[in-house]
């Protein structure tokens, strides 16, 4: 064990202590912002004369509600204008600082508004009108979602989709995967060919002799089926002949096309310069040095389109954010960016450094170049060392397998395994299903498409995989990314819940014999929803898994076990109903309390939103939420006094504690299908299970691309966690390096232990650990885990890995397994080290780990970021 | 019937009122945005819901004279038209008067029709080909409302009909959900005419997820009664076929739809009176219009 000296003890405290007074400051700032909610009615109408008269009567001492019902044009007219208790800030920017001030009773002068003029009113407290009908809609014309700037469609998913679906398909073709590759192919190259024939001015009945708008129109689809296919040349060919005919004959059509041309050469000048193969340092922002790709010009035709769109509408956000990121491609970022547009790096700086990552990919062999996919690092062959298992969301691209070669090397074993005919795939989750010691694997397709087969494929314990999906009764296609194993009725096998996007989600019951059920309906689980995650654990420790269903574009779902696998919804009661519009979610405690908290993500496609947050704006979108379990069935929403009330666009996220204090940080993989999106993944430190602070500029994990799997692993055996991501967007244009950003490492201590089932599944997921610890100086504390692979798109290993901060004495450790109701305690075990433990066994036993250098002998013997990071670092 | 008359006695006020001001003041001439209501060639008039112009009216009904020699070729009731109003002398007349074409460069908008435009030309067919036309009967179609009842278009033959489209997880304020709340509005505009003369029927382009609770919490945000307002839904294919008689177009984008926006309106007869493309006229506008199909014989 280290032992500090006590120099580094001291200049170690005053970080701590610096660190604090930075977090505690932050929180009085949040807390003091947090908002009060008002009840509101409102009166909107046509015209400002109109506002004035009705201003007038009001004045005059007319009742509200009835003047609402009689004049009103907003959705909640028949409800007397009754909006309900409202947090101001959810409010259209106008309309909350017409707010401002204002007291009980009173009412607002007229407020010129997106719908028409309107006039509000607080409502003192006990005047609560009833309202019916909960539907969003009844609140958007004033709510600040309706102001959100989205993203445009830059890389032809849109198009090449409706290719898709259009062309012909033989019967059963969403249950043969080479069949949907062939889709694929055939439709883009017909659709392509369509467009140009309607194009050509040969053609009597094309488009080329229609309406200007139409040829413009013509001209955007094929740009962008030639973008989703990543001939940028081609594409930006048919965006300019575009913009020719807008500035001849449709002015009105031109800021759209100068904002996509300025995305579209962007892309073109990172793929020239071949960023997307061998990223590098030159995709994370900040940028740590001034660097200019070798070849400019496409940035710069980039930053002059930028610039003419700016010109326009000076206001929009996520534009000048593109103009900032052209001039760091050219190495001038922040000098040469014009006053007015700049968005300084200190915007972007860390309060806190944990020491830099470094991507050790290419060194290490990963030689990945795929779309968004799944990931799972976990140990498939039972030889204690983590391999690597990705997916594509490609429909002809096939899983890869990297062998851990355990000398800081992988190999793809891709062909060995048996995994080269399993193509396509959004996600991957494994479990050891049948009991057998070897962990399965379970692919997820059809998302935000159409649906798709899975894939169940059995671990043969020798290397190699077999699909049974068909035999194991799971091939019945479902349009999905996300799956969660659970033993919902604590017999020993696992379970598994599917959400589903396109209709009723899935439970599947474990016969154990290698067969599942679908119990769905039975279970009171078959909701419709559009189901972006579904996450597990015993929120009410009653020794029952439940789960959360995280749904995009309506409320979220907490379905309690009742103990007979049946469910009943909670998530009112328990008050997680929201984001109305969230993607991933994942129990994990943050606090270390004992009670599993939520953490539930929101998902805009809207850049600008981000750049608000980055900014300091209020967000017109709803922020992520951190729910905290009060222990008592309920949840408190505080995400505001933890510092995460901010908006990211997150896809692909996990969570797992990158500095061993034993508190669980986040990393959110960001972005959206569109080439508009480039936006910094994002690191969350969790300070203490008080504060997220963004370590994302000093950790230089924020790579700009797309972020999907995301997993946390010691892959080395050196006693930190790494961070694993497949970055990659939705189209074969975006497709993008692996990345193995390797931790550079702490002074804290940890321990790893691997849980193996007897009674309870073998894979021991929703397993319980609990570990008192003692820090040199400070009382005893706890740390809670349970087993699982963490967030809900990407997959970190079940082995269990525990920060326990500095000078760590464990007092006592705990496991607690879901099928025997059994306890285990073991005293006085010694940190840093790697342990197994079987359920009923009276002792743990040792694993022999060997640490390892990442990139083995590919990588030069200087001294590496890695290590002089650890010098300098706050630990 | 008391806003038709409403209506039309405004239309004489303002006659009178614009008379007594030309008299005293020179010459006028505004620009004048509205949705037709009715054309007559013969008398070379034109009946039209007209938005507010600022600081000289606010919006109404009114008939206006036009001094063109032709009125505009397929000059079609909803159409929306501008022109240029003289008023001089106790006299006033509609002058260039044309048809503006719904032309969207939002996002939305523009990625539908862009995605129509690629829809065809897959297809090998000509824009707009399988839409009705003004006058043409509208053809039966059968769809479960939010009670879970069976409605068909037939069984409103001798009622107006009112008919659009929205999805209820639309985010976007200015598209379903003000397609939605113009029907709203025009409820309780007409509520006297309700289910006698006018029926009003949306329809959703996501049956997947709108199902009839959904629906009925849908239809609860507009306190739709159900006796009148159906909210309807059905499969894809049968939704897909209803879409295609009005020009509406709809394409699954990630968890949303990227459509068109059409409100339609159906006369008595079961023919075709008005298609209504975008978002950018008002409730009022809408209700004059169903109000003007309501009063034919």
């Amino acid at each position: 064990m280290y032992l500090p000296s006590p120099r580094t003890m001291f200049r170690a405290s005053i970080c701590v202590l610096l660190l604090q007074v930075v977090a505690t400051a932050a929180l009085a700032q949040a807390r003091e912002a947090a908002p009060a909610p008002v009840n509101l009615q409102i009166i909107v109408v046509e015209s400002s004369v109109q506002a004035n008269r009705v201003l007038q009567r009001l004045k005059n001492g007319e009742d509200f509600g009835a003047v609402a019902k009689e004049v009103s044009i907003d959705p909640t007219a028949s409800d007397a204008g009754y909006m309900g208790r409202i947090d101001p800030s959810t409010l259209r920017e106008e309309l909350r600082n017409a707010l401002k001030g204002l007291s009980s009773g009173q009412i607002t002068d007229v407020i010129p508004t997106h719908s028409g003029y309107a006039i509000l009113k607080i409502l003192p407290t006990s005047e609560t009108p009833p309202v019916q009908g909960t539907s969003p809609a009844r609140l958007l014309p004033s709510s600040a979602t309706g102001a959100i700037r989205y993203a445009p469609n830059v890389g032809g998913k849109g198009e090449a989709d409706l290719a898709f679906r259009d062309f012909a398909k033989p019967d059963g073709w969403n249950k043969n995967l080479r069949a949907m590759c062939d889709i694929r192919q055939k439709s883009l190259a017909a659709v392509i060919d369509s467009v140009q024939k309607s194009l050509d001015p040969e053609n009597p009945d094309g488009v080329a002799h229609g309406r200007p708008l139409d040829i413009i129109q013509m001209h955007y689809a094929l740009a962008n089926l030639y973008a989703y296919e990543g001939e940028m040349e081609k594409s930006i060919e048919h965006w300019e002949a575009a913009y020719q005919i807008a500035s001849a004959q449709l002015p009105g059509a031109m800021p759209e096309l100068e904002e996509v041309l300025g995305i579209a050469y962007l892309h073109k000048s990172e793929m020239e310069n071949d960023v997307y193969r061998h990223p590098g340092n030159q995709c994370i922002f900040p940028p740590v040095a001034n660097r200019s790709y070798a070849k400019p010009a496409d940035s710069q035709k980039a930053i002059e389109y930028l610039m003419k769109y700016l010109q326009r509408k000076p206001d929009a956000l996520d534009v000048r954010w593109l103009l900032n990121l052209a001039y760091m491609t050219l190495g001038k970022y922040p000098a040469a960016v014009p006053s007015q547009y700049l968005m300084a790096p200190s915007v972007f700086e860390s309060t806190e450094d944990v020491g830099r990552f470094v991507d050790v990919a290419p060194e290490a062999g990963i030689n990945l170049y795929s779309m968004s996919g799944g990931l799972v690092v976990d140990d498939f062959e039972g030889n204690g060392l983590f391999d690597i298992m990705t997916s594509d969301y490609g429909e002809c691209a096939p899983m890869h397998f990297f062998h851990n070669n355990g000398d800081g090397t992988f190999s793809d074993r891709t062909a060995q395994a048996g995994l080269g005919d399993q193509l396509g795939g959004l996600n991957l989750i494994q479990a050891d299903y049948n009991n057998d010691g070897c962990l399965d694997v379970l692919v997820l397709r059809g998302a935000w498409e159409f649906p798709q087969r899975m894939s169940l494929l059995r671990n043969n314990c020798n290397g190699t995989f077999t699909d049974v999906t068909a035999t194991s009764g799971l091939d019945e296609p479902i349009q999905t990314q996300t799956a969660v194993w659970a033993d919902i009725d604590n017999d020993g096998y696992l379970d598994l819940f599917v959400g589903n996007e396109n209709g009723p989600s899935h439970l599947f019951h474990n016969r154990g014999d290698g067969t599942f059920e679908d119990i769905s309906h039975a279970a009171g689980i078959d909701r419709v929803g559009y189901t972006k995650a579904v996450a597990a654990a015993d929120y009410d420790n009653d020794g029952y898994v439940d789960f959360y269903v995280s749904n995009l574009n309506g409320d979220n779902v907490l379905f309690h076990n009742n103990r007979n696998k049946t469910f009943t919804d909670m998530a009112l009661q328990a008050g997680v109903q929201k984001p109305w519009q969230s993607f991933g979610a994942w129990f994990f405690d943050y606090n270390n309390d004992g009670w599993p908290d939520l953490l539930v993500t929101s998902y805009y496609v809207s850049v600008d939103e981000s750049i608000r947050s980055y900014l300091g704006l209020p967000p017109n979108a709803e922020t992520m939420k951190l729910y905290q379990n009060q222990g008592d069935g309920t949840f408190r929403d505080v995400t505001s006094s933890v510092g995460l009330d901010r908006v990211f666009m997150p896809m692909g996220a996990n969570f797992g504690d990158i500095d061993n204090d034993g508190f669980l940080d986040m990393y959110l993989g960001t972005g959206n299908p569109s080439y508009a999106s480039l936006l910094p993944n994002v690191l969350l430190h969790n300070k203490d299970g008080e504060f997220f602070t963004d370590i994302t500029a000093s950790s230089g994990t924020g790579e700009l691309h797309k972020g999907h799997g995301v997993a946390f692993a010691d892959i080395d055996n050196d006693g930190d966690e790494d961070l694993l991501e497949e970055v990659g967007g939705a189209v074969p244009g975006d497709s993008h390096a692996f990345r193995l950003f390797e931790n550079p490492g702490n002074k804290n201590d940890w321990i790893s232990l691997h849980l193996v089932g007897v009674k309870t599944n073998r894979a021991a997921i929703g397993a319980r650990i609990k570990v008192t610890v003692q820090n040199a100086g400070e009382a005893p504390r706890t740390i809670f885990r349970t087993v699982g692979s963490g967030g809900t798109f990407g997959a970190s290993p079940l082995t269990q890995h525990i920060g326990m901060g500095h000078s760590a004495h464990i007092v006592n450790l705990e496991i607690t397994w879901p099928a025997s109701h059994s306890h285990q305690t073991f005293a006085n075990v010694v940190p840093d080290q790697f342990l197994e433990i079987k359920e009923f066994a009276k002792d743990y036993s040792r694993l022999e780990r060997h640490a390892f250098r990442l990139g083995g002998q590919n990588r030069a013997r200087k001294p590496s970021t890695a290590i002089s990071s650890r010098l300098t670092g706050n630990r | 019937m008391e806003n038709w008359i409403r209506s039309a006695s405004l239309i004489a006020s303002l006659a009178v009122w614009l008379f007594v001001a030309s008299a005293f003041g020179a010459p006028q001439k505004h620009e004048v945005t509205g949705i037709l209501l009715a054309s007559d060639p013969g008398q070379h008039t034109i009946t039209v819901s007209c938005k507010e112009i600022p600081g000289y009216m606010d919006a109404m009904v009114m008939s206006f004279r036009v001094k063109d020699a032709k009125l505009p070729d397929g000059l079609q009731p909803g159409a929306n038209l501008a022109f240029t109003l003289f008023v001089d002398q106790g006299t006033s007349f509609a002058e260039g008067v044309h048809v503006v074409p719904f032309e969207s460069f939002e996002l939305d908008p523009t990625e539908a029709h862009r995605l129509k435009l690629l829809e065809n030309a897959a297809h090998a067919r000509p824009p707009s080909d399988s839409a009705l036309r003004v006058g043409a009967p509208v053809p039966d179609f059968r769809l479960s409302d939010q009670k879970r009842q069976m409605v068909s278009l037939s069984q409103f033959h001798g009622k107006v009909v009112a008919l659009t489209f929205v999805y209820t997880r639309c985010p976007l304020p200015d598209y379903c959900t003000r397609l939605a709340n113009n029907f709203a509005i025009l409820q309780r505009r007409l509520k006297s005419r309700m289910g006698r003369d006018l029926i009003l029927l949306t329809i959703v382009i996501d049956p997947v997820h709108d199902q009839p609770d959904a629906l009925g919490t849908y239809a609860n945000t507009w306190k739709a009664d159900a006796r009148y307002w159906h909210f309807l839904t059905g499969q894809v294919a049968e939704i897909q076929q209803v879409c295609r008689h009005f020009d509406m177009a709809f394409y699954p984008d990630e968890a949303v739809f990227v459509h068109s926006f059409h409100t339609v309106v159906i006369d008595r007869k079961q023919h075709l009176a008005a298609n209504l493309e975008g978002n950018s006229f008002t409730a009022q506008q809408l209700g004059d219009l169903v109000q003007s199909v309501m009063g034919r014989q």
